[in-house]
Parts: C-alpha cells; structure tokens; sequence
C-alpha cells in the first residue's frame, strides 16, 4: 500500500486515462494555469520594464513588489476564498499572486542589466523614446523575459498544485488528494506522473525551443 | 535611403523549427485545456429559477444530502428554485462558502458551524435542522488493551483535526476522567492526523489509538484490526449526540423562508426514508459516494459504520450546547460566547416538520 509498484501505478493511469477523470482533471487544470499565466504575463513583463525604467515606480512599488515575492501566493488562499468564493477566480488569484512578481523581478532585472549604449545609441540615431521601449529595450532583454517566463511558469504551475490541494473543486491537485483520502497511492503517484509529463512537455517543448530559437537569434549558439 | 530605413526597422522575422515546435505545444496545451473538462460554468440557459447553494461532503454522516440530491428530493420540493450542489471536503471550507455568500444552505459539523456563527457575532448562520447523531468512536490499536477513556493514561491518540469535533470530545472526556492532554501539563498526547493517514499509522504502530468519526472508524476496525475501545454515544445522555446539522444563511433565511421550508421538507422526507429503507439506504449512499469521489465504501465497512450513526432532524440542542462549552473549555472559543439565536426557532421546526410527514 505505500509503495505501489510501477505496474499498479501505469494500470491505474490507463484506467483513469480510459474513464476520461484523468483527460478533464488535465484539462481544468490546464485551463486555469494557462488563464492565470496569460494575465501574469500581460501585466508582469510591462510591470517588470516600467520598473526597471522609471526611478518614480521603483521607489514606490519595487520594495512592495518584492515583499510580494517573498510571499508564497498559497498564502493568499484564505482571503482570496472570501473575496471571491468557492470558485474558478479565487484560485486564478492566487495563480496570478504567484507568477505575475516573479515575471515583472526577472523582467525588471533583465532590462536593468542591458547595457546602457544600446539606449544611448539609439537616442543617438533619432529613435522616439517609446519606440526605444518596442524597438529596443524590448527586443534586447528578450533573453531575460523568456527566463522570467519560464520562472512564472514554475511558479504559476506551483500556485496551481497548492490550491488545489487544499481546495476542492476539480484539477489535478485535487485528484491526487482524493487517492490521499482513499489511501490509494497508485492514484496519487499516477497524478504526479502526469504533473511532470506536463512541466517537461513545457520545459523541453516550449520553453526549450522558444530559448533555442533567441539564443540563435542574438548568435549566442554553438559556442 | 528608405529601403536602408525599411531594412532596419523590419528586421527579416525568420521562423524558425524551434519557433513552431514551441507555438505547436503551446496550442496543443490551449486545444485540450478547452477540449476537454467541460464548462467551467454549469449555468444553464434559459433557466431562470433563483439558484440555491446547497453544500455537503461526500460522507456518511451527511447521507440525507447524498440521498436528497441523488433521489431528486430537494428539486422535488424546492421546484421554484435551481438546486446547486457544491461537495466541499470539511466544515471550515463550507463555512468559508457560505460567509462569502457562495452557499446558501450547508450540512456541516456542529463544531464549525457553532465556531462561525460565534466569529460572526451570530450574524452569519443558523442551525435550522439535525441530520446525524453518533457515529464516532475512540479505536484502540488491536494489541492495546483499552476499554475507557481512563485507559488513555500515556498514550497518544491521534484526532482528525486540532480544535475539531472529535479533538474537542476527546479533550472533555479526558477532563472528564481526570486526564490531561500534554499541552496542558498532562499525559495524553494528543496528535493531529488526517483521517486517510490513520491506516497507515495504525499499521505501523505509531498511534495507540484515534479518536474518529465513521465511516473511518469502521475502517480502521476492518482493515487495520482495530478495537472500538468507547462508542462516543456511551458517554452522552440518551445515547445522543450530533454529527451533522443543516445551517442556513441567516441573509438566506430571511430572505427565503420559502425555500427553508422546502428544504426543511426534503431533509426530513430523506431523513424518513433513510430510516425506513435502510438497504436500499446504503446503496444509494454508496452509489453517490461513489459517484462523487470514485470509490464507493466497502461493504463490510458500510454495514458496520452504519450500524453507528442515527440519522435524525433533531439538533439535539442540549449535546451542541456541551459541545460548545467544551471547546470552549479547552481555549478554541474565546470572546463573546452567545448562542441564543443560533437555532431556528424551534417551534417552526417542529411542528412544520410534523406537517411534512
């Protein structure tokens, strides 16, 4: 009973996968990550450049941005569960609470690391100071946004998994609980199975190519 | 010039194998997250019925909500409203829904709901009916000898939940005995353990009891060879003690005292029907378990746990009341302690559930 063997856990997968609780559990999940880190990243990469940029911002909202950081966002849950009851947007809260800080620090850190000359060159040749914001600064810490993308990733994916833990209404999280209460391992290793199927599809599939695909760009391949 | 300009402001956007492995994943992923799952909304159009938010756990005690929802009772009476059920998995989580307006109507413990409305200042809830008496005991570890809570003298007993029912019965019946927990100077130590983790720690000896509510408790006996060492109803009056109340919004109730008499006549209708058909009982209640969690109880389990618990529409004020003042005792319940408005009055119950028979 505690240690399941890998036939028991690989059988339970496919009987999940057969009666479609693993396919919707996928997807509800997958569909609240990807919401939550739509708008992390909508807010969070603008966030991360204004803060890098304007002196005014980062005096005022850099030090509460990153006590926010230091805030594990399932610390939220509690709250968010009153604001906005049992449902979809309390849990897209504290997904967003997770990943939109983390993307705006390495997207902040990413821009203030650029070398300076580029943005003095620029000026230098005419460029009106928004276009050094969509036709330089943008363009040149593309490197480091993919890196704070990958980090909100982590961190949203994590937010996810916590809530759903403690939280019932649907998902993978709660599917693993659910083998918790039943006392049946072989559920909970198969969810963890499939949470890991999912980060490596993302690691190697997507961010691994989009990384691949900048690092070529900027002729930082095949060193 | 101008194509010179052209050529460094567009710079040719090549796309790359990489580029489109990553836009292809990433599709995939969107594809199947709206695919599949249904829709997050279960609102259906076209309906335009008042909605009614009621909340239970996929438990045993709560079988008259399992058995009312699955047998249509509470559509049936409450047809002028759209019953929504919300399974939630414990009693702070259904009282969190029901403050933040999410639910209207709950099956909860006695413990919660008494905890809520006194944080609330009486404001938010109140109990309007009973659904469950017994049904939890003290297992002692099959190779334990314990008959009494006496025998608990240096032992460690393992609760569902710190501050939860079963903790604080625990902690009033060892006052009761002349014991102590240890973190009041005593010597009974007193670990919190999720009900699910109890086998496995029984199994390996590292609790010598568990203070439990079924049907875990039958479980515990069934697959990990425990002992019923006290059956909890021995130690109250009349054998009596409440498990489960219904608790509606008090914004709810005022609001709707239709529907709280409706519902009123499908708990008690599920109630009777419970009582009088108690084979058919369990399969329903296994049917839904099953439905809701994907396993259904064992049979041998069931059988047993069902053997344990009452279920009733009376609240059984008096064994609240004690309960209460227990928790209170052992320093969960501080501040304002008032619970003269937490029943419904008690004569609309009574007699409009004698109306429903």
């Amino acid at each position: 009973m505690l240690f399941p063997s890998p036939y028991r856990v690989g059988s339970t997968l496919i009987q999940e996968f057969r009666d479609g609780s693993l396919l919707n559990a996928t997807a509800i999940s997958l569909r609240r990550v990807l919401l939550g880190y739509s708008i992390s990243l909508v807010i969070g990469v603008p966030l991360g450049i204004v803060l890098a940029r304007v002196k005014f911002v980062e005096d005022t909202l850099g030090s509460l941005v990153s006590a926010f950081q230091s805030l594990p966002s399932i610390c939220w849950l509690p709250l968010a569960l009153l604001w906005f009851g049992l449902n979809d947007r309390a849990i897209l809260f504290v997904v967003v609470a997770g990943s939109l800080v983390s993307i705006a620090i390495a997207v902040q850190d990413g821009v203030k690391n650029l070398s300076p000359t580029y943005v003095r060159a620029a000026l230098t040749m005419g460029t009106p100071s928004w276009r050094i914001y969509t036709h330089v600064l943008l363009p040149a810490s593309l490197p480091s946004i993919l890196t704070g993308a990958k980090l909100g990733w982590g961190y949203a994916w994590r937010a996810l998994m916590s809530g759903e833990l403690l939280f019932v209404s649907l998902g993978l999280g709660q599917m693993l609980m659910q083998g918790r209460e039943l006392a049946d391992m072989s559920q909970v290793l198969s969810v963890m199975a499939v949470i890991m199927g999912l980060g490596l599809l993302t690691d190697r599939l997507i961010f691994g190519s989009l990384e691949r695909h900048v690092r070529r760009r900027w002729g930082l391949a095949g060193a | 010039m101008a194509t010179e300009r052209q050529k460094y402001r567009h710079r040719p956007f090549k796309v790359s194998r990489d580029l489109i492995t990553a836009g292809a994943t990433s599709l995939g992923l969107v594809i199947i997250s709206i695919a599949f799952g249904g829709a997050p909304d279960t609102h259906r159009a076209g309906d335009h019925r008042l909605p009614l938010r009621l909340a239970y756990f996929p438990n045993l005690t709560h079988a008259p909500a399992l058995v009312g929802i699955s047998r249509g009772e509470f559509q049936r009476q409450a047809s002028h409203y759209r019953i929504e059920p919300k399974v939630v998995n414990a009693g702070p989580e259904a009282m969190e829904a029901l403050l933040a307006g999410e639910v209207d109507i709950a099956y909860v413990g006695p413990s919660p709901a008494i905890n809520t409305y006194l944080k609330s200042g009486g404001k938010s809830l109140e109990i309007i009916a009973g659904a469950c008496s017994g049904g939890a005991e003290l297992m002692g570890r099959g190779d334990e000898n314990l008959h009494s809570v006496a025998d608990l003298d240096g032992k460690r007993v393992a609760v569902p939940q710190l501050g939860g029912t079963q903790d604080v019965s625990l902690r009033r019946f060892l006052s009761l005995n002349g014991l102590a927990p240890q973190d009041r100077g005593g010597s009974v130590e007193i670990v919190p353990v999720k009900n699910s983790d109890m086998l496995a720690l029984f199994l390996q000896k590292q609790i010598d009891a568990a203070w439990v509510p079924e049907p875990w408790a039958s479980r515990l006996q069934v697959e990990a060879g425990a002992k019923v060492a006290v059956d909890e109803r021995d130690l109250w009056p009349n054998h009596e003690f409440t498990t489960t109340v219904l608790v509606a919004s008090t914004q709810f109730a005022r609001a709707h005292p239709d529907a709280i008499q409706a519902i009123l006549n499908a708990h008690s209708n599920s109630v009777h029907w419970l009582k009088e058909h108690p084979e058919e009982g369990k399969d329903a209640v296994n049917a839904a378990l099953k439905a809701l969690v994907g396993k259904g109880l064992a049979r041998e389990v069931l059988t047993e746990a069902w053997k344990r618990v009452t279920f009733t529409v009376d609240p059984n004020r008096a064994s609240i009341l004690a309960m209460a003042n227990a928790a209170r005792q052992a320093g969960y319940i501080t501040g304002k302690f008032d619970l003269s408005h937490a029943f419904l009055a008690k004569t609309v119950v009574a007699s409009d559930l004698r109306r429903s028979r």
